[in-house]
């Protein structure tokens, strides 16, 4: 399941209407995504909304999927995007509340929330698909593995120069291609990481 | 997104973010922060799109719960619903592009796989500037002015093969089992994994080649038996003319100056050195007895300014130095 060749030939039968494939895919990653949204939102009941209207929003965008990395990686990207975007909200509603105005309805909000989510982990999986190929494994080593510059250095047998210009550059790479996307990014993002 | 925030190294601030930073210049970052809200705001910027491009986490995969299949059953209801029109979230239409790029996706497919021979190759060109472009291989070739590569996206095969048309420098990752070969005008460049300058632009005729580190192979195309071997300090020419291949006596001092801004004499005379930097930097040298021109000079001098590399010259060799308008003179015993 987890094989990009699997993965693209899963999209493929989904964005031809195929939902026995689409259920294979639901029963594969649910259960891990609600635990995932779970430990961002501490709301077992909300978690769970959160990732099944993620995936009534991915059936109903299917025909615009353009994903090529792993389907996996995208899921879980979407549902953290899906999280800090309540997350946001939660403080929205709140001030709303507090001026005792009406606010849309959470069924619209969450329809609408998840299609940006989904939309936002696209954009970023795309992101980092297309740096280019050195600059990729050096950015995913650090970021992903988690890699020291030293580290790189050393395995890849770089000097510590290159991998430090090679990550700055990988920034600024995904900062051009995300550029229509950083209000997005900006929107989830603001509070979210002084919290944890 | 914050033009008026002022500039700071971006390395600087992603090994910021990256944790990678000496105490010193973890203050320096922060002292930035701090000076304006402008910059607090591109630092905030930078810190989010560094976090939203974080490690997806790794999928939990087991056997589906029966929450899992009941859940299925209430999304199963849903699906047939009105479809939810995407709210525009910026005003491309990129959606659209990506609903063309699915189209044609599965006849990208094929042809990607009848084609899988000629991996897709790309050309980089330089004008203005000089390029730095890291290889799927993770070599890292930096490409002078007014210059060409052409490379693959990814090496396949048994060989990694470039083109160059113009002057790049090269640092090639080691790679015993896959020779890089650099495709130029009427010669081939074959390595294992070094790292060297070539200077093949159309119009000035020879090709060089001055090796920085490791051994390099320089070959005539038609004829590859013609061919030199170049060590570290090398350098080796192909002249398109005779079409034959040459050691050269010595390295060009400045052959990779436009890369590194670094000089590196060896037992070069002073008159050579001195020819050199009036040209690098553009001002006169001028000695008061010839006799100096014969000292011959073993130095490297990297990002140095003249008058700083002249002192150096004039401490080595007990001469005076002094400034005279634009241009400097240089006054002492010489060298027999």
């Amino acid at each position: 399941m987890s094989d990009l060749a699997d993965d693209r030939l899963l999209i493929a039968q989904i964005q031809s209407g195929n939902e026995e494939a689409y259920e294979r895919i639901f029963l594969t990653y649910y259960d891990g995504l609600v635990a995932y949204a779970d430990k961002y939102i501490s709301d077992t009941v909300m978690a769970e909304e959160i990732v099944q209207d993620l995936f009534v929003s991915f059936w109903h965008k299917r025909a615009d999927i353009a994903i090529k990395s792993s389907l996996a990686s995208y899921l879980y990207r979407a549902v953290r995007n899906a999280c800090l975007n309540h997350i946001k909200h939660l403080k929205v509603r709140q001030e709303y509340q507090e001026h005792g105005k009406r606010e849309r309805t959470a069924a619209e909000q969450n329809q609408s929330d998840s299609l940006i989510a989904l939309e936002l982990a696209e954009k970023i999986e795309q992101a980092i698909e297309s740096l280019p190929e050195a600059r990729r494994r050096i950015f995913i080593m650090n970021r992903y593995e988690g890699l020291k510059y030293r580290e790189i250095a050393e395995k890849l047998d770089l000097s510590m120069k290159t991998v430090e210009s090679q990550m700055s550059k990988a920034l600024q790479f995904l900062r051009e291609q995300l550029k229509e996307y950083m209000h997005l990014i900006l929107l989830m993002g603001a509070d979210f990481f002084n919290i944890f | 997104m914050s033009d008026f925030a002022s500039h700071i190294d971006h390395e600087l601030l992603t090994r910021y973010l990256a944790d990678e930073c000496s105490a010193a210049e973890k203050q320096e970052v922060e002292a930035w922060m701090a000076a304006s809200s402008q910059n607090q705001k591109a630092f905030d910027d930078w810190k989010e799109l560094w976090e939203i491009a974080d490690a997806p986490p790794s999928p939990k995969v087991g056997e589906p719960s029966p929450a899992a299949k009941a859940a299925f059953q209430k999304v199963k209801g849903r699906l047939g619903g009105p479809e939810v029109k995407m709210k525009k979230t910026s005003g491309k239409v990129w959606l659209n592009i990506a609903a063309g790029f699915v189209l044609l996706f599965g006849a990208f497919f094929i042809v990607r796989m009848l084609s899988n021979a000629d991996p897709e190759m790309q050309t980089l060109t330089s004008e203005n500037t000089t390029i730095e472009q890291v290889l799927s291989d993770g070599s890292v070739i930096t490409l002078n002015k007014n210059s060409q590569l052409e490379f693959p996206a990814d090496f396949t095969g048994n060989t990694r093969e470039v083109t160059l048309l113009g002057e790049a420098f090269f640092d090639i990752e080691r790679d015993e089992e896959h020779p890089f070969i650099i495709h130029l005008p009427e010669s081939d460049v074959e390595v294992l994994g070094t790292s060297f300058n070539i200077q093949a632009y159309p119009d000035s005729g020879e090709i060089i080649v001055s090796v920085a580190t490791g051994k390099v192979r320089l070959a005539a195309k038609k004829r590859p038996s013609d061919n030199v071997t170049l060590i570290a300090g090398e350098a080796g020419s192909f002249d398109p003319v005779s079409e034959k291949t040459a050691k050269e006596k010595a390295m060009d001092p400045s052959a990779m100056y436009w890369n590194d801004h670094t000089l590196v004499f060896e037992e070069t005379p002073l008159e050579g050195v001195f020819d050199l930097l009036q040209k690098l930097y553009n001002q006169p040298i001028e000695v008061s007895n010839p006799e100096i021109n014969n000292c011959t000079l073993t130095a490297t001098f990297k990002d140095d300014q003249l008058e700083t590399i002249l002192n150096i010259i004039a401490k080595t060799f007990k001469l005076r130095v002094e400034q005279i308008g634009e241009g400097y003179l240089l006054s002492g015993n010489g060298c027999k």
